[in-house]
């Protein structure tokens, strides 16, 4: 890995972006409007080094930019920041959900400057995470994320807000200590093996960890899994879901949890691969039994939202199954589900919350005959709700049929089991389109149809759901070389659980 | 006593003469304002002075060191002396402090502090303990008009005057074990090859006994919340960070001294100490509805992960300890700055219910606040994480994982009651709030400890080389 002779800092400046936007916004909090547009702008232009990075592509060796900086030397951590073509897509997903974010949240009334200010903060936590490679700056942005989301749930939510943002809180930060613990003895482990005490992510792939894989793996694993996140951690996820406003759920579903598989493929799967191997089967277990579990619990939910939020849940399982097949193929789609998951759970809260505005109520019982009553509305609760349901031709479908391609290949009993499980995400997914767009019941007399400003915000989201449904190779091209890379380094390695 | 020697002490010297001078001064011109904006500049000058004026001599008198290591702790304990003056300029109006006597009496504690800090002798600790022991005692109850602050001021003296006895008795045992005050000499001579002879055992007993009650780790932490509570807030923040840091400090350069076999003897009781400290403080502080005694409580935990670094020792336990005190120094005033410059007429907002809702109607102070809570809680990017850190990493490289994990726990816990003043600052229902917009002076403290956390937070590299720097050995 050698640095790129660019001279423009572009990944710091991600970063800084946004956070330069934070003051801002904290500086003329008197000037809601300003703050709203200097929000839109920062996101865009976030969006738009994401798409010329893109554009530019990569170097020889696969990075699309790479940074290095000494930063805190007595400790041996640096300021490195790596963009690889999985983080590129992640970049870009932050960037433009961010966009979309923005553009939902325009008429947020209570507190306006601290809440673009957060919105701004969270994105900045976001793209550190995705694009650090040394332990501890990586740990820094992981943690970075969750005091505006936390703030975000508990300041701007609905119902029992406090209740949630602090149990998501409490949840994550449980397992980023122990992860926290585990880089720590990881670090200790390399330094006195090597003499060189750094946190670089490349170097302490060499390390020899012996006895204390499995505990370290585990550190890491925990941190990652909850946030993901896997059954029997979930449990912040449907509160936290539910009670965050429209922006935060967005932010959530679309970009909160997938750092946390993004963790397990730059760091926890890298770094330990002799255990991950032989965790792999677990990891399956596990996502199997996310996907069935959470589907069920999603079938008996009346609150739209929650139902959705499970779905997340069991989406992700979805995804941790293609990332546990140890399949090129299966991965790449793992990935691909990501950013079609982000940007269809993404709409899918973006209309309930409209919906919500209009009628008042998240209430299966209480809701019905929206076709009637608002058209727009309804088509587009329609089409996500589909791509959600993973219609082909939408953006889900192309995801987990290469999960499902892949998993088949590697492991045909256990795609056997998974398939299944598509079943009962139609069934969910058709109960509530059915019990929101039909029925006899009109919740709301007269209400109106979706404005231009919401317009605004659905459209991008629905051509990217068509985009990725239709056309996902130019999204899946980044992903091939580091995906190689990782999963042979994965599959290279010997060894079973201890 | 020379004259060279005497100028090494020329911080501590400026200290002494401020206070004696503002006293005087105070006597016959008694302006409350005036006098304390002298003892704000004398704290200063000391500061300055022991930045920038090497001493011509390692120590004086074979008592107090003038090391760079004792300079550090000078700086440290001068600036928080000062910045308690500037937060006492409106509270200490309000209440109607003695001006002469209150400014005096906290720069002899900055003086009292930085002499213990770089004590070289047993003597040396013990004079430098109970001179701002002894003041404290005062500053505590300084407000003649405040039932819990005279509560406070007994209960403290009460507590303190036991350690005093504990500490006297245990110097006196290792005294007539080795023969010498001198420190390294008489850690050297107490301990031979099998460990700590019975005598010096005893007398290590009793002196860590004096050191859990001065800086409260559990079974000696009774006193805490109340003196937190009943105190003023300026010097509780003054007692909260120098008069605890002061003595670990000195404990730094009081257990290297000590032989393997000898430090092994300890390691049981300062493990144990550290743990049930870490423990105990935690669960307590969650069921604290009272911000001064929750920090209280806290202060105890924090105490815990402080001796958990000081029992891994070597220069990572070591400086380790360093930067935490620093770190905790800055976060404790400017947490109590918030408070002191929230408080009308005196009347400071303990409460967490008198802090409901304020976060939009102060966001200035609130959002400080805030951040001053997450670096106590070791949430990154404030400083707080990265001395967590390094205590943890101290930890977990002298292979004291279970520490590690048992401070890990802590923090954890500790989460929940640091984010409730949050959560009670900004997600409460918004009240018609009057507390007062905060002087210039106290927004300037405030903001002064906001850019230390944020700056240690995300460049601690200085710092970091300077602690290295400074230790000794």
């Amino acid at each position: 890995m050698t640095s790129t002779a660019t001279y423009i800092p572009w990944l710091t400046l991600l970063i800084a972006l946004p956070l330069a936007g934070t003051l801002i916004c904290l500086i003329f909090r008197r000037l809601p409007t300003a703050c709203r547009w200097w929000t839109l702008i920062s996101t865009l232009v976030v969006l738009g080094v994401a798409i010329g990075l893109f554009l530019q592509g990569p170097t020889i060796d696969g990075w699309y930019g790479f940074e290095d900086v000494p930063w805190i030397d007595r400790f041996g951590c640096r300021w490195t920041l790596a963009m690889d073509g999985i983080s590129l897509l992640m970049v870009a997903l932050t960037g433009f959900l961010q966009v979309v974010v923005t553009i939902i949240s325009w008429r947020q009334k209570k507190h306006t400057a601290l809440f673009f200010c957060l919105l701004l903060l969270l994105e900045s936590g976001l793209l550190g995470v995705f694009l650090a490679t040394d332990l501890i700056l990586f740990y820094l942005f992981w943690e970075m994320m969750l005091i505006p989301m936390f703030f975000l749930i508990g300041v701007w939510g609905h119902g029992q807000k406090v209740y949630a943002a602090v149990k998501f809180f409490i949840f994550t930060l449980t397992g980023s200590l122990l992860m926290l613990l585990a880089m720590i003895a990881l670090y200790l482990l390399h330094g006195q093996q090597t003499g060189d005490y750094t946190f670089a992510l490349e170097a302490l792939k060499q390390t020899r960890l012996g006895p204390w894989e499995p505990w370290l793996y585990g550190g890491f694993m925990l941190a990652f899994l909850v946030k993901l996140p896997v059954v029997p951690l979930h449990t912040w996820l449907p509160d936290a879901h539910t009670m965050a406003p429209t922006a935060g759920s967005l932010d959530l579903a679309g970009l909160l949890l997938k750092t946390g598989a993004f963790g397990i493929l730059r760091f926890a799967f890298p770094l330990f691969p002799t255990t991950a191997r032989a965790s792999l089967p677990l990891l399956i277990a596990m996502a199997l039994i996310g996907m069935y579990y959470a589907a069920w619990i999603a079938w008996r939910q009346n609150d739209i939202k929650r139902l959705i939020a499970y779905s997340s849940v069991s989406h992700l399982g979805v995804v941790l199954l293609g990332m546990a097949s140890g399949n090129a193929i299966a991965l790449q789609g793992a990935i691909l589900l990501m950013a079609c998951h982000g940007i269809t759970t993404g709409a899918m809260f973006a209309v309930i919350s409209m919906l919500h505005r209009r009628t008042g109520t998240r209430d299966l019982d209480r809701l019905g005959g929206l076709w009637q009553t608002t058209p727009v509305l309804a088509a587009f609760f329609l089409f996500f709700a589909l791509a959600s349901l993973g219609l082909p031709g939408l953006a889900n479908f192309s995801g987990e049929i290469l999960v499902f391609a892949g998993v088949f290949q590697q492991q045909p009993l256990w795609g056997a089991l998974a398939l299944p499980g598509m079943v009962f995400t139609a069934a969910y997914i058709l109960r509530m389109v059915q019990g929101t767009l039909w029925g006899s019941r009109p919740s709301c007399r007269a209400c109106p149809d979706l404005s231009w400003g919401e317009l605004t915000a659905l459209i991008p989201l629905a051509v990217m759901t068509l985009w990725l449904g239709v056309a996902p190779g130019m999204f899946l091209e980044p992903l091939h070389g580091p995906v190689k890379l990782l999963v042979d380094s994965l599959m290279a390695a010997q060894g079973g659980l201890p | 006593m020379s004259g060279l020697e005497l100028y090494a002490l020329l911080p501590q010297l400026i200290l002494l003469f401020g206070s004696l001078s503002v006293l005087m001064i105070g006597a016959w011109n008694p302006t409350r304002r005036p006098l304390l904006l002298i003892g704000v500049v004398t704290a200063a000058t000391a500061a300055i002075a022991a930045a920038f004026w090497p001493a011509p001599v390692a120590e004086v008198a074979r008592m107090f060191g003038c090391g760079p290591y004792a300079r550090f702790f000078t700086v440290l304990w001068s600036l928080a002396a000062g910045l308690c003056l500037l937060l006492s300029l409106r509270y200490g109006a309000n209440r109607k402090f003695p001006g002469g006597e209150y400014t005096s009496l906290v720069l002899f504690a900055a003086a009292g502090m930085s002499l213990l800090s770089s004590a070289t002798s047993l003597l040396g600790i013990f004079l430098g303990l109970e001179s701002f022991t002894l003041v404290l005692y005062i500053l505590i109850a300084i407000d003649k008009n405040c039932l819990l602050g005279a509560e406070a001021g007994l209960k403290y003296l009460a507590m303190g005057i036991i350690a005093t006895g504990l500490l006297g008795f245990g110097i006196a045992l290792i005294y007539a074990a080795t023969g010498t005050f001198h420190l390294p000499e008489a850690m050297a001579k107490l301990g031979t090859e099998q460990g700590l002879p019975p005598i010096g055992l005893l007398g290590w007993g009793m002196l860590l006994a004096a050191v859990g009650f001065k800086v409260s780790l559990v079974p000696f932490h009774l006193w805490t919340p109340d003196v937190y509570q009943g105190a003023p807030a300026p010097v509780t923040a003054l007692l909260s960070t120098g008069a605890k840091g002061s003595l670990l400090a000195a404990l730094i350069l009081l257990l290297p001294g000590l032989s393997t076999a000898s430090f092994a003897d300890l390691t049981p009781v300062l493990w144990m100490l550290a743990v049930v400290s870490m423990l105990v403080g935690s669960l307590c502080a969650l069921r604290q509805t009272n911000f001064k005694r929750m920090l209280a409580y806290s202060s105890v935990v924090h105490m815990g992960y402080v001796l958990t670094a000081l029992l891994t020792g070597g220069n990572h336990g070591f400086g380790a300890v360093i930067f935490y005190l620093v770190v905790y120094t800055v976060a404790n005033f400017g947490a109590f700055g918030v408070i002191t410059s929230f408080a009308l007429q005196g009347q400071e907002p303990q409460e967490y219910a008198d802090l409901s809702g304020l976060g939009y109607h102060h966001p200035r102070r609130s959002t400080a606040l805030a951040l001053f809570m997450l670096s106590l809680a070791g949430v990154p990017p404030t400083a707080g994480f990265i001395g967590k850190f390094g205590i943890f990493y101290a930890a977990v490289d002298a292979g004291y994982q279970g520490l590690a994990l048992m401070g890990v726990l802590a923090s954890l816990l500790s989460i929940y009651y640091y984010l409730r003043p949050i959560i009670v600052l900004f997600m409460a229902d918004e009240r018609s709030a009057c507390l007062h917009h905060g002087s210039v002076e106290e927004n300037g403290v405030i903001a002064f400890c906001l850019a230390a956390v944020l700056f240690l937070g995300l460049y601690p590299g200085p710092l970091l080389d300077l602690v290295t720097l400074i230790l000794p050995g």
